[in-house]
């Protein structure tokens, strides 16, 4: 089963090694970037640019990559079932550690 | 390169199938808890892992919180370790 990036590299894997998995499930594979003003091979042209003149660094941020807490519960894109939002909001509290932040244009 | 992974085997009978949770960016084994507890009940055995560079796992550069890879076959790489 592959989510989003793992979407994608299950898609990968398929390629490679066939016989590495009877089936493949995905759920939201990361084959595209949603609602960009150019194609993929467009948007990856526009980051290499960014990224030569110094600018690979820059987030590339969403509202769903936010700190997840109690308060960006009401707005949050992902779920409305609140104990399921709220069981990610304790385990960052508890291993803060396993949190990185959004994604950089490089 | 370490990676964090874990396994849920099943405890009684056989198994269904194995299932190998492939997540996404950002995320980790833990979230993941109630989807694993299904497939357990629904009577498969389940192996996942989280990605270099993110949540348990090793990373390569000192900012810790960049989720950082040299290059997106390294995913690949980590992918055909976890499973052999």
């Amino acid at each position: 089963m592959g989510y989003s990036i793992g979407g994608l590299v299950s898609l990968f894997a398929r390629a490679k090694d066939w016989l590495m998995f009877d089936r493949i499930f995905l759920s939201a594979p990361m084959v595209a970037l949603d609602r960009q003003p150019l194609s993929m091979a467009g948007m990856a042209r526009v980051a290499e640019v960014l990224s030569f003149v110094g600018l690979g660094r820059m987030l590339v941020s969403r509202n769903a990559d936010r700190p997840a807490s109690e308060a960006t519960f009401p707005d949050n894109p992902l779920t409305g079932d609140m104990i399921r939002y709220l069981r990610k909001v304790d385990v960052m509290k508890a291993r803060p550690a396993l949190e990185i932040g959004a994604s950089t244009v490089r | 390169m370490q990676l964090h992974y874990a396994f849920w085997p099943k405890s009684v009978g056989k198994p269904r199938g194995t299932i190998c949770l492939v997540q996404g960016r950002s995320k980790f084994i833990e979230k993941y808890f109630e989807t694993i507890a299904d497939f357990c009940k629904r009577g498969f055995v389940v192996a996942t892992f989280d990605w270099r560079g993110q949540s348990g796992s090793g990373r390569l550069i000192g900012d810790a919180s960049l989720g950082y890879v040299n290059k997106f076959e390294d995913y690949w790489t980590d992918l055909k370790s976890f499973h052999s």
